[in-house]
């Protein structure tokens, strides 16, 4: 038995109301395995809680372990990102055997594409993340390799094929059990690793994780978020301009987050405001810049052939920008925040969209973005164009 | 472990036996150590008795290829078992080292 672990779990709720989730097994024995563990937390926490994606996070973790531990010491590491806001799970796998998405009547596995941390360059180190849409209460299941290497008394492993057994056991009773699912799979797993393993000691650290993906109770946590020092609400403005090469490379959102964060002392509460402006950005960008069709995402297949089109769209953009300006106008309690996002592209014939709303009959595929920030603000209005959208955003800082 | 080397014109053949894992460490290491770094020798590492790799053993790889100049083909794994290449695919080693 090692005397120190290893193994790594990590887990901070973003901003916009997602969570990010890092299961990591650091390589090699005792103490010298977990030297990387502190840097390894500092940036997932704090990357996290200004609201990077997980492969700006992932790319960071990368370049800092590669920076300062040794060669021969790594960490393979899976990161995936509960979306709430579109419902579909992130993840980034370097090297963990054992990670899988129960979806109630299927079972897909989280595959490993990457190398461990640690070991790339950052200029050869892929920061690609893979995208499979969920359903409130699928459930993912992160591993290290413990539980695969786990023996009996004869030396047999537990194996993939058990574990992989053993979720589809499972998942014939799901429908008849209640809410507590989650804990049933959690605990049947375990069950089914004692009974195999029958009291053997084990060498290797053992670490499992079952996440629902109950997207209301992970919404609700980014309120339970600490509070902030309070300054006087002031009058400010900043513009900024993104033009295509730098729009492949930026998440805006954070950056905005971080300026309102320096000037008014993130009193300003980001979950709702993040999720307006990534949804502007987004629409800015897919409808603005990339010219996609919304529609597509109607079914399952096409809203991965969404996903896979931006991509590419993103990959051969060779023109056009995205502006963004913020302005506050302060009150006694907090202010008014003026939002333009304006994109070079060709807009939209906006009084398509007024039919729609008007229309009630039809189903609304599409336009769940645009209906996020019109809840979330007190006005929202376009140009003639359809390029230009303005948002009013109130806050309060008590 | 019983790992077994020998020093060719332009190769360095390495033969590991057994569970590849920590215990190993200093034995691979004074395996290659003489072979000064640099010297543009390819290393071939039989793996055809190799029963089980941890991720010791993967970082100790690592040293190595290091040690032999970090490019793509100075490091190649051998006669590999299903188990064992299992355990270098899921950890994607493929991309750093020819492996057969």
């Amino acid at each position: 038995m090692s005397l120190f672990n290893g193994d790594v779990v990590l887990a901070a709720v973003k901003p916009t109301g997602g969570l990010h989730v890092l299961f990591g097994d650091f390589a090699g024995h005792g103490l010298a395995a977990s030297l990387g563990a502190l840097p390894l937390s500092d940036v997932f926490y704090s990357m996290t809680a200004k609201g990077y994606s997980i492969h700006d996070v992932v790319r960071e973790i990368n370049r800092k372990l590669k920076h300062q531990l040794p060669t021969g010491m790594f960490l393979a590491a899976c990161l995936v990102e509960i979306d709430t806001i579109n419902n579909i799970l992130k993840y980034w796998n370097g090297a963990i055997p054992a990670a899988w998405l129960h979806k109630g009547d299927s079972v897909v596995e989280l595959k490993s594409r990457h190398l461990p941390l640690g070991i790339l360059d950052d200029s050869s180190f892929s920061d690609k993340v893979d995208i499979i849409k969920i359903n409130d209460n699928d459930k993912v299941i992160l591993s290290t390799d413990g539980i695969l290497e786990a023996e009996n008394s004869s030396g047999e492993m537990f194996g993939v094929e058990r574990f992989t057994n053993c979720l589809q056991v499972n998942m014939n009773n799901i429908d008849s059990a209640d809410n507590d699912s989650e804990i049933d799979l959690f605990e049947h797993i375990l069950d089914t690793l004692d009974n195999f393993i029958q009291g053997q000691e084990q060498s290797d650290d053992i670490t499992l994780g079952v996440i629902s993906c109950d997207m209301d109770y992970i919404k609700q946590l980014v309120s339970q978020r600490g509070s902030y020092k309070k300054i006087v609400p002031t009058h400010w403005e900043f513009e900024l301009l993104f033009y295509y090469d730098c729009i492949k490379t930026i998440d805006p959102v954070p950056l905005i987050n971080q300026i309102m964060g320096e000037i008014q002392g993130h009193q300003i509460q980001q979950d709702k405001l993040s999720t307006v402006l990534t949804e502007l950005f987004c629409n800015a960008l897919d409808h603005g810049l990339l010219e996609l069709d919304s529609s597509i995402k109607s079914s399952p297949e096409g809203f991965m052939q969404f996903y896979t089109d931006k991509e590419e769209l993103l990959n051969k953009l060779d023109s056009g920008s995205i502006k963004i300006s913020v302005k506050n106008i302060p009150n006694n309690t907090g202010g008014e925040l003026f939002i333009i996002f304006e994109d070079s592209g060709q807009g939209f014939d906006v009084s398509s969209l007024e039919k729609t709303e008007t229309d009630k009959e039809s189903p609304l595929f599409s336009g769940r973005g645009l209906s996020l920030i019109k809840n979330y603000c007190q006005s929202v209005s376009f140009n003639d164009a359809g390029n230009r959208i303005e948002c009013i955003y109130s806050w309060s800082n008590s | 472990m019983p790992i077994t080397s020998q020093v060719n014109d332009d190769t360095v053949n390495i033969t590991i036996a057994g569970r590849f894992d920590f215990s190993c460490h200093k034995e691979f290491r004074d395996a290659y150590r003489n072979t000064p770094a640099g010297s543009g020798k390819k290393f071939i590492i039989d793996m055809s008795q190799t029963e089980y790799i941890d991720s010791s053993a993967l970082g100790m790889l690592l040293l190595l290829r290091e040690h032999a100049g970090s490019e793509q083909g100075s490091v190649h794994l051998k006669g590999c078992c299903n188990e064992v290449k299992d355990i270098l695919m899921v950890s994607n080693f493929d991309k750093l080292f020819e492996i057969s």
